[in-house]
């Protein structure tokens, strides 16, 4: 890989429309999601403090010149979380097949983590984000950015090229959409 | 309630409104409300007042999973980083695609210290069409073995059951990073280009298409060996060569859209023309570093109809208007453009004018059928051209037809995007003139709210799903704004404003002014009548009265608008245009000397203002040299032209420059420059079959006009091919019997005529004449003409009693209208002077020719030239007579 092609400008190169600039660009965002976590977790011996919102933006002060514009910013984000999505959902996938006829999907939350609600499973949630994307991509897309990139309302709607009041909006009905899909099942 | 129901798209929009008005409401009034809303429909009621049900506790569920795969995931290492797959060993990410992550791996076994990548499918058993397509990738692939083709060495499953591909690991560079990189010039690109054609070349022939061929498929190693990776969506022509792998299938993507060929688009047959198509685009960023389509911020949907409808700006075009468009902001990435070929952007432009222009553009064809044959022409077409021999391809060829509707729909599409940006061009204008912050919000408001009306609002007069035209929109615009924004009447009156001037510049006068009109009174019921609002309104409508002939009332208003102006500082360019408007206002009138001032008053002010105006610019010394035309003053004229010819042509406006040139073309004509009037209609024709296709008016018109030149000079066999080329799409666009087919119809017949192609001229003419004589008026001078040339190839056939009555009727009709001394008139007097002579009456052929040949005896010309052998055969039947 071309070490001189730094985030930065592959962020540029992508935004001005070289789809292509993030495949190059996934596997750098990947290498340090994953190596910033594993510091944080080193550093916080407690575990299961891990923020992947927090680790979106570590990654992002880590890899992005600092006076990189706004709207490279946001899509940074969005790329980060997208790329989130997938590193957990793969993980996911990877630990429940290596548990498979173990009797029970792994990943699902521990019985005492939280109080009555349903325990929500990773690949779950990533198929309930797929079937809403199929019905309506954008709002499947705004859950990522919120759940995934912990993104604002400003710098979604600045991802999407939508207004703010529009993230709220979807956010709104995709949240409900999500939480009634999830228990549901 | 936890109803689940079938979501089709209408109803899950019906969802989204519900929703999100019935959470402003609560309790029974909220269930109230829904049960009202949803009375066609009581699942639907159900499903949202499910969805109303808030749920604190999922979402923090959601939130606390995230957090704990990702604690496990990252606390692990990644499980596949050190592991083995065959006899392979990973050792890390190289990069991750549609088709699933690609790993950098080592031969584990020592026998071969060789790197590899190796393509993992994403899932195991998720996808089958992934694990399918994966297979039939490796058996294609291990029998290509091209040196600028990547290998396949292996590949199986894994333990998981996951796919894999084991391939040749290029350590290597994009290739348009790579050409960057080095500022590689256009010759070395077309050199890599080339070299990538041959590989395709290879795989077509052994029956493979690569179907993805895109800029990050091709790497160039560090010795500049091209290869091309990635045959992952190839499939074997004979057996699935009809596959349909879609771009909108969700979950197994594997078409870049952007890349997209229009019938991938379509879910068309795939063919070797598609990977032609992805060379096209690849050769066109190559060479100017900018895409061929600007697809960002589009929906898939958007882009799918781009690909489809639009034709790309061919790449010369391409980078003129990026020079055009020039800032600031964008100047740096522009000079780079050039820089990475080595030359500068504007160098770079023109070298790309013209062969390279075809090629791309040939390459880039809508319809698989009309690119090149294969790629090996593509490729060889470029060796034509850099040996500067003449290429194959043609810019549209002649009998291009197909595309004509696609063509039409895109113009109409570009008139209302125009009118769009105009409008929303006044919400900025108005976001400008206004202080106050908050009523400048109030007012963009407004006008978003307005545009979304006029665009988005149904008309209940229309049925559902018919395309509703540009005018209509406009139409549609008017009324509203007439109707509403009473209480807002600056943007009231900006609106009509713009609304009016694109009526005008459609062509449309009558409610032009009627806006315009409007708008202008608006503006004096708000403001002062020097204030420069209302000056500008009365400039506007001015420009409009001129073209409806209402010329007093145009005039008080230019007097108006030019005292407020002239009172201001800083108003040039509005003074330049309302003296551009008196000119014509002047010209019309016949004014001449007036209207030369005035246009020049113009001219020197937009000089003043520089490059900005090189537009208004060129249009005004069009206008101009019409005056000096009118005047006489052909040389000026013809300066003038010229000037205007290269104002536009600098600025890449080839819709304007066609028009220039076929009037520089018909100047040169009238004097008497025939090469250079033909000079200049090959040009007017080839501009005009770029900027409005093959079958454009313009097209035809100068077709005809040369084949009248080529006629006059004696290329018999070139006049007829091309004004029967402009005979048939004047019949395409007029209908057969339009007057102006009609007249091309009798200069074809003279044409035929002269080649004494006897038969076909009588029956080209006989066509002309029966149009003209079915006409309300059926004794009209075009009558007149086709009677005189009928009856002159009748005689030239030796039907003479027939060609004397056809002689006599057009004689009559001549005479009726014309005074002696009339070309036309004179033209009939020789033909039938001519019959006379051959019937043996020579006094009476003497006294017309005398006549007739004093009218065209000095001029140039066939008609003269035909009274010269009438005169000629008169004096030798005469002699012969005598003797």
């Amino acid at each position: 890989m071309n070490a001189d092609l730094t985030v930065t400008t592959l962020l540029r190169e992508w935004r001005s429309g070289d789809a292509q600039a993030l495949e190059r660009l996934t596997p750098l965002v990947y290498d340090d999601l994953r190596r910033l976590a594993r510091r944080q977790l080193r550093s916080e011996r407690s575990g299961h403090t891990l923020q992947a919102t927090a680790l979106v933006n570590e990654a992002f002060a880590n890899l992005a010149d600092a006076d990189i514009p706004f709207a490279d910013r946001a899509h940074f984000f969005a790329l980060a979380a997208r790329m989130m999505r997938r590193i957990l959902t793969d993980y996911g996938r990877r630990r429940a097949s290596q548990k498979r006829g173990g009797g029970q999907r792994a990943l699902t939350l521990q019985e005492d983590r939280v109080g009555d609600g349903k325990q929500v499973d990773i690949i779950e949630l990533d198929d309930a984000l797929e079937r809403l994307a199929q019905l309506d991509a954008r709002k499947s897309d705004v859950l990522v950015l919120h759940y995934f990139g912990g993104m604002s309302y400003d710098e979604t709607a600045q991802a999407l090229d939508i207004s703010a009041a529009t993230v709220d909006r979807d956010l709104r009905l995709a949240k409900a959409w999500l939480a009634k899909e999830l228990k549901d099942q | 309630m936890s109803s689940t129901i079938e979501l089709t798209p209408s109803r899950w929009s019906r969802v989204e409104t519900l929703f999100e008005q019935a959470s402003l409401l609560e309790g029974d009034e909220r269930d109230e409300w829904l049960a009202e809303e949803c009375a066609d429909d009581p699942e639907l009621r159900d499903y949202v007042a499910s969805l109303l049900v808030e749920d604190e506790d999922i979402a923090e569920n959601i939130a606390q999973a995230i957090v704990d795969t990702a604690s496990d995931a990252f606390s692990e290492t990644d499980s596949l980083e050190g592991e083995h797959i065959g006899p392979y060993r990973v050792e890390r990410l190289i990069g991750a695609g549609g088709m699933g992550m690609v790993y950098l791996a080592r031969r584990a076994d020592e026998q071969f210290d060789q790197q590899v990548a190796i393509k993992l499918g994403k899932h195991r058993l998720i996808d089958p069409q992934t694990e399918d397509r994966l297979r039939n990738e490796r058996q294609i692939l291990a029998d290509l073995d091209h040196p600028n083709i990547a290998r396949l060495f292996d590949g199986g499953t894994t333990d998981d059951g996951v796919p894999y591909l084991v391939m040749e690991y290029i350590d290597g560079v994009r290739i348009d990073n790579f050409c960057d990189a080095r500022r590689l010039g256009v010759r070395e690109r077309l050199d890599l280009f080339q070299t990538i054609c041959a590989a395709v070349h290879y795989a077509h022939q052994n029956l493979v298409i690569h179907r993805d061929i895109k800029a990050s498929n091709i790497l160039v190693t560090a010795d500049g060996v091209p290869k091309l990776l990635d045959f992952g969506i190839a499939k074997l022509t004979d057996t699935q060569g009809a596959a349909t792998d879609g771009l909108t299938r969700e979950g197994s993507v594997i078409m870049t859209p952007q890349n997209a060929a229009p019938e991938q688009v379509l879910g068309r047959t795939i063919t070797t023309a598609t990977d032609t198509y992805a060379l096209g685009l690849l050769l066109y960023n190559m060479l100017t570093g900018l895409r061929a389509f600007p697809l960002d911020d589009l929906t898939p949907a958007e882009i799918a109809r781009v690909i489809c409808e639009m034709d790309p700006v061919r790449p010369s075009l391409r980078l003129a208007q990026a020079l055009a468009g020039r800032d600031d902001d964008n100047a740096r990435t522009i000079e780079l453009l050039g820089r990475d070929r080595g030359t500068s952007t504007e160098r770079l432009r023109r070298r790309l004018r013209g062969d390279l222009d075809t090629i791309v553009m040939n390459a880039l064809r809508k319809e698989p059928e009309r690119r090149y044959g294969s790629v090996e022409a593509l490729s060889a077409d470029i060796t034509l051209h850099r040996r500067s021999m003449p290429i194959e391809a043609r810019a549209d060829s002649w009998r291009y037809r197909t595309g004509k509707f696609l063509r039409r729909h895109y113009v109409g599409a570009a008139v209302s995007a125009a009118i769009v940006v105009l409008l929303v061009g006044v919400a900025v204008v108005l976001s400008i003139q206004n202080q106050r912050i908050t009523e400048q919000r109030d007012r963009a408001q407004e006008v978003s709210r307005f545009l979304e009306v006029v665009f988005t609002a149904p008309d209940p007069s229309r049925a559902n799903g018919e395309t509703i035209t540009a005018r209509e929109l406009l139409d549609a615009g008017a009324l509203r704004i007439q109707a509403g924004l009473g209480n807002s009447p600056d943007i009231q009156a900006e609106l009509m404003g713009t609304i009016g001037r694109v009526y005008f510049s459609l062509g449309v006068y009558e409610p032009s002014v009627e806006m315009l009109e409007a708008a202008l009174e608006t503006q004096l019921r708000n403001h002062r009548p020097g204030h420069p609002l209302v000056a500008s309104a009365q400039n506007d409508l001015a420009r409009s009265l001129i073209r409806r002939g209402d010329y007093d009332r145009a005039r008080q208003l230019l007097n108006k608008a030019l005292a407020t102006f002239e009172a201001r500082d800083s108003a040039a360019a509005e003074l330049a245009d309302i003296h551009h408007n008196f000119a014509q206002l002047t010209l019309q009138t016949g004014e001449l000397q007036a209207a030369e001032d005035y246009a020049e008053t113009s001219i020197g002010i937009f000089r003043s203002l520089g490059t900005d105006y090189r537009a208004d610019l060129a249009t005004l010394n069009a206008t101009l040299a019409r005056i000096l035309q009118v005047r006489g003053d052909l040389d000026r004229t013809e300066s003038l032209l010229r000037e205007a010819i290269s104002l536009v042509a600098d600025d890449g406006n080839d819709a304007a420059l066609a028009y220039y040139q076929q009037n520089l073309a018909v100047l040169l004509r009238s004097k008497g420059d025939f090469a250079g009037a033909e000079t200049a209609l090959a040009e007017t024709i080839s501009t005009a079959r770029r900027v409005y296709g093959d079958e454009h008016d313009l097209v035809a018109a100068a077709l005809m006009d040369k084949g009248t030149l080529l006629h006059m000079r004696g290329s018999y066999d070139e006049a007829e091919q091309l004004m029967r080329e402009a005979l048939r799409l004047n019949i395409n666009n007029r209908g057969p019997d339009h007057t102006f087919v009609a007249i091309d119809r009798i200069l074809i017949g003279m044409l035929l005529h002269d080649q004494l192609k006897l038969v076909e001229a009588e029956a080209m003419l006989r066509e002309a004449l029966a149009v003209f004589e079915g006409s309300p008026d059926p004794d009209n001078q075009y009558t007149a003409s086709a009677l005189t040339e009928l009856g002159a190839v009748l005689s030239t056939n030796g039907r003479l009693d027939d060609a004397l009555g056809l002689l006599d009727r057009a004689l009559a009709i001549r005479e009726r209208d014309y005074q002696p001394g009339n070309a036309l008139l004179a033209a009939t007097q020789t033909e039938y002077a001519d019959v006379l002579t051959q019937l043996g009456r020579y006094g009476d052929a003497e006294r017309l020719l005398e006549q007739s040949v004093a009218v065209l005896g000095d001029a140039s010309g066939r008609r003269s030239q035909r009274a010269d052998a009438a005169w000629q055969r008169l004096q030798r039947a005469r002699g012969t007579n005598q003797r």
